[in-house]
């Protein structure tokens, strides 16, 4: 690291310096006019009141957390929010995991399956949720015609408030299985054939392999997957939008809806604002423990 | 030595060389349908004067319209406004598309907080007092009291009183349905009814639906339904226990408007109707999308405006409209589009002259013919073109009858909010089989607090 | 022997998850060749019958769908090169530079990601409007230019890198800049790759955004058009119609996807790195 100081006098560290904002500057210039600014105006809001329609923004101090933390909605989406992110995250990393070290050889057809298993990934939220409605369907969907089939009791998938939840977790893990799987792939890619090929001169057998050679050559992989996949599920939005609108009774209610409602249906963007930097404080918490909890495993070469 | 960009570049090269590829290919793809996509007639020409408008600006004006139709009403709307244009190249209407209704809201919000809002809109009735509220809207009513030939007294009840906000016009009437009863005659006929009786009350609703539900294939589960609607909270469920709990004479709030009062008995009664129906397996927790046009449910409670789809889907021999069974009285739920003027409008007598022309009863009687709308006017149902198409069809009188007891939601800031409670709590008490009352009592607490704040 | 029948387990796995993963795909194929009544028939008839191939002549014609497919390419094919030159740069500064305060910047990144857009999007169409972009390609694609899950992504692709290659160039005395273009990218082809694709799905499936800052057709982008096919009320849309505009709009994401797919593919017989 350093200070400014050491690194203005040694002329190799200088010409890092000056590399370093010439390839930070694109960037940090895009971000911190179209990102940034909004983002330090949400800050200020959730100190506010804005209906939105009125210029007016009277400045309401902590009122808004306050009321946040005294509403019973708040803290049952926020509950629903985290069981859908431990339901996902883990489960969706493992199956795209899986899903790539099968894919991740030239066999007859990989593209075929890679292509199959994008397939969701691709297709727009609203054509999923009609695929899915009917899926879970309670009379004729998919899911009950192949239980009844076999001589199961069919299951309320989305009309009982004790399975909806996990009706859209199992929804969303199969929706992004293909997303980080490809991102898994593009990692495996990067792990060099020297070293496969040496660990089979040397008798090593593939659960071996996969433990010494993959696993650890795949953690900054893994360690992207779990950090952005937590984080974007927990701002989980258009499929509870489209399918259930936090129904039955509240039950798939997550915490970005109920900001969405607030901030459009009510026009309490204030309040919204003080919501959304609640999951904030929440994701980079949760981030920074996962960040901590691989900072040793960073080093491999 | 090569330029860093040129580097990135080459490497991009083959990427950029398909993207190109396809990008021509698609180009010419557009040229060539963008060409070919034909004129579509709009609907009969209007009769009597042309839309010239009385008031003409200094300067020639173009007045932004957003509009939620698309499909044949967004054609039929397009062509209406052409008219206009033609004969008033002074007052230029530009019609931009802004999302359906639900989505609509949520650009508006945006724009007008941006600082680019329309002239124009159609805006959903209801969303009435959230722009009146702040000013965003300009307020209606003394034009509609000063300019004669709008009529104000012409206009349906109902529809008139969806514009209103603190008792004034901020919107005028355009669009106006009802939730009505469809039912299939020919599954009436299959299971020995008489096609032309539908159910007359909530007795009836019941009896025929069980009549009407059928396990074709005997693996145990219904696969036709005596009825459907809507029941979960985000598909609007609440309009449609609004009409049950209305039919039993139920209210909303107490008379001071400050305090819940639907955990009556009229509510209690509308949602245990519910239960008994979903018991009865008349009526289905898992809902599709297009259960009546599918065949799948006999009978369907829905918006009279979508009459004509279904007229087209299923020829209308097959398609029975009524007014929904009646309760302890006759109730219905009124909907539909109203029209408004934003305050950053730049010529507030240009956009009256051009919204109340829309609303005039010439065009209304246009577009209620081609669309099935309800005509918003009185004086529509004298004109001789309407009147003809009631005879064709006594579909169009059902429709109309059911305005005199169509009941307006209530104009007051905590109705969205309230509405909201509701819904979850009929949710709750229908979904996972509860006892409404308890239900509605704690959703009734939960109202009152919006009140107090 | 036991060879085949790994390969054979193999292949039942995968395809039995291929068949998870398509069978909502194929349904939206057989739904985009039916009309309504028979898309939601029951019992669900699998094969269309008539088959209503109208429904694709009519999904170019009901909107203008062609023109949406294009703006479409030109805002998600600029964003997603955009993004990935942006991100490259930054992501190397993360990988391999040192720099005060390096970390502190790179969790300030990632804690972007963190505030759902639903607050921030109307202070950015704020921003937008005051440059004067509302209903325009910039304001599809200049707030876009660069975001920090690209950055992340081929940050940790960096990593992977061994410093040896580096080393040696630079004990050569080559400018990192050079490093980075000639060394480091050819290297990450998958990774560049797979941003490239991904920042091009994602833009390619927004809705919201371009919602609220295009008014006119001509700028309109894909799912927008889409979303002009569903009407008001939901018993009057055209299903067959729908999803066969669906079909319309997934055909160039799911091209560019096989196409980068064979790109990464091709990516393993470059990386092949002598110990």
């Amino acid at each position: 690291m350093g200070s400014l100081r050491s690194v203005l006098h040694s002329p190799l560290r200088r010409e890092d310096f000056f590399t370093g904002i010439i390839c930070l500057a694109p960037s940090l210039l895009v971000i911190a006019f179209f990102v940034v600014f909004p983002i330090i105006f949400s800050l200020y809001l959730s100190f506010h009141e804005w209906a939105i329609l009125t210029p007016d923004k009277p400045f309401v101090g902590l009122d808004n957390f306050e009321r946040m933390f005294s509403t019973p909605e708040f803290w049952q989406a926020l509950k629903n929010t985290f069981l859908y992110t431990v339901g996902v995250v883990p489960f969706g990393a493992a199956a795209s995991l899986a899903l790539a070290l099968l894919l991740n050889r030239t066999i007859l057809g990989s593209g075929f399956f890679r292509t199959a298993f994008f397939l969701p990934v691709i297709t727009s939220t609203i054509a999923i949720a009609v695929v899915w409605l009917w899926v879970y369907d309670d009379n004729i969907g998919l899911l009950n015609l192949i239980l009844r089939g076999l001589g199961f009791q069919p299951v309320r998938w989305l009309t009982s408030s004790k399975t909806a939840l996990l009706s859209m977790i199992i929804m969303n893990v199969w929706r992004n299985a293909g997303y980080h799987m490809v991102i898994f792939l593009a990692g495996l890619q990067s792990i060099p054939e020297s070293l496969y090929e040496a660990a089979t001169i040397d008798g090593v057998n593939t659960f071996q392999r996969f433990r010494y050679i993959t696993w650890p050559l795949l953690v900054p992989t893994t360690v992207f997957v779990l950090i952005t996949n937590t984080i974007f599920t927990f701002q989980v939005f258009g499929p509870i939008y489209v399918m259930t609108g936090g129904g039955p009774a509240r039950s798939t209610s997550v915490i970005v809806y109920y900001l969405y409602q607030r901030a459009f249906e009510f026009q309490e963007m204030g309040y919204a604002s003080a919501v959304a930097w609640s999951i904030f404080i929440i994701l980079i918490g949760l981030t920074l423990f996962q960040l901590w909890l691989s900072r040793n495993k960073e080093k491999i070469w | 030595m090569p330029t860093f960009m040129g580097i990135i570049m080459v490497s991009r090269m083959k990427r950029m060389k398909k993207l190109l590829a396809s990008t021509l290919l698609f180009v010419l793809l557009a040229a060539g349908l963008l060409t070919a996509t034909g004129q579509q007639e709009g609907i009969a020409p209007g009769t009597g004067a042309g839309p010239v408008s009385a008031y003409q600006p200094e300067q020639k004006l173009t007045l932004v319209f957003w509009h939620s139709y698309s499909g044949y009403r967004g054609e039929l709307f397009d062509s209406i406004v052409k008219e206009w244009i033609r004969s008033n190249p002074m007052i230029d209407i530009k019609l931009e598309y802004g999302g359906s209704l639900w989505t609509m809201r949520d650009k508006l919000l945006t724009a007008i907080a941006g600082g680019s809002a329309p002239d124009l809109a159609e805006i959903d009735s209801y969303w009435t007092p959230i722009f009146a509220d702040p000013g965003s809207l300009v307020k209606l009513e003394p034009y509609m009291v000063a300019d004669a030939k709008y009529n104000k007294a012409d206009l349906q009840k109902p529809s008139l009183m969806s514009t209103q906000y603190l008792g004034e016009s901020y919107s005028i009437p355009f669009n106006l349905s009802t939730i009505v009863l469809y039912y299939n005659k020919s599954y009436y006929e299959a299971a020995g009814m008489d096609k032309e009786t539908p159910p007359k009350d909530w007795d009836d609703l019941l009896a025929f639906a069980k009549k009407l539900t059928v396990d074709k294939n005997g693996d145990g589960n219904p696969d036709q339904r005596g009825v459907v609607f809507p029941l979960k909270a985000n598909y609007g469920a609440i309009w449609y226990w609004l009409a049950f709990f209305w039919q039993q004479e139920g209210k909303l709030f107490n008379d001071t408007l400050n305090s819940g009062a639907f955990n009556s008995d009229a509510g209690v009664a509308a949602t245990e109707f519910w239960k008994r129906m979903v018991k009865e397996q008349v009526l289905s927790l898992s809902a599709g999308f297009a259960d009546f046009t599918a065949e799948l449910a006999a009978m369907e409670l829905s918006s009279s405006s979508v009459l004509g789809s279904y007229r087209d889907n299923m020829g209308n021999k097959r398609v029975g409209l009524s007014a929904l069974p009646k309760g302890k009285v006759n109730a219905t739920v009124t909907g539909g589009g109203n029209l408004a003027m934003f305050s950053s409008c730049p010529d507030y007598e240009a956009g009256w002259s051009f919204l109340s022309w829309l609303g005039s009863t010439d065009v209304n009687k246009r577009w209620a013919l081609a669309t099935g709308a309800i005509p918003v006017r009185k004086s529509v149902l004298e004109e001789p073109e309407y009147k003809d198409y009631m005879l064709m069809d006594p579909k169009g009188n059902i429709m109309i009858s059911t305005l005199q007891y169509a009941h307006i939601r209530p104009n007051i800031p905590e109705y969205g909010d309230a509405s909201r409670i509701i819904a979850v709590a009929v949710e709750d008490a229908l979904f996972n089989d509860k006892d409404p009352k308890p239900l509605l009592d704690k959703a009734k607490q939960e109202v009152d607090q919006l009140f107090k704040q | 022997m036991v060879k085949v029948l790994k390969t054979v387990l193999l292949y039942a796995v995968l395809g039995l998850c291929a068949a998870i993963f398509i069978t909502p795909f194929l349904w939206m194929l057989q739904a985009s060749v039916k009309n309504t009544a028979q898309i939601f028939a029951f019992p669900p008839k699998l094969l269309p019958n008539p088959v209503v191939w109208r429904n694709y002549i009519r999904a170019w014609t009901a909107v203008p769908l062609a023109r949406f497919y294009l703006n479409s390419i030109i805002v998600a094919g600029s964003v997603a090169f955009a993004q990935v030159v942006t991100s490259a740069m930054a992501a190397y500064v993360f990988a391999r530079l040192s720099f005060p305060f390096k970390n502190v910047i790179f969790v300030f990144f990632l804690a972007i990601m963190m505030i759902p857009i639903q607050v921030t999007v109307i202070p950015l169409f704020i921003i937008v409007k005051t440059l004067g972009l509302i209903d325009s390609y910039g304001a599809l694609i200049l707030p876009f230019l660069a975001y920090p899950f690209g950055t992340f992504l081929l940050r940790q692709f960096f990593l992977t890198i061994p410093r040896e290659i580096e080393d040696a160039a630079r004990a050569d005395g080559c400018p990192r800049l050079r490093i980075l273009v000639q060394i480091i990218a050819p290297l990450s082809k998958s990774a560049l790759f797979t941003l490239g694709m991904l920042a091009f799905m994602f833009i390619w499936n927004s809705f919201f955004w371009p919602l609220l800052v295009t008014n006119t057709e001509k700028h309109f982008t894909i799912q927008v058009g889409l979303a002009m096919l569903r009407t008001q009320l939901i018993m009057e849309v055209d299903w067959g119609l729908l999803m066969a505009a669906t079909v319309i709009s997934i055909l160039p994401v799911l091209i560019f996807y096989m196409f980068t797919q064979k790109q990464i593919i091709k990516g393993i017989t470059l990386t092949g790195l002598k110990m």
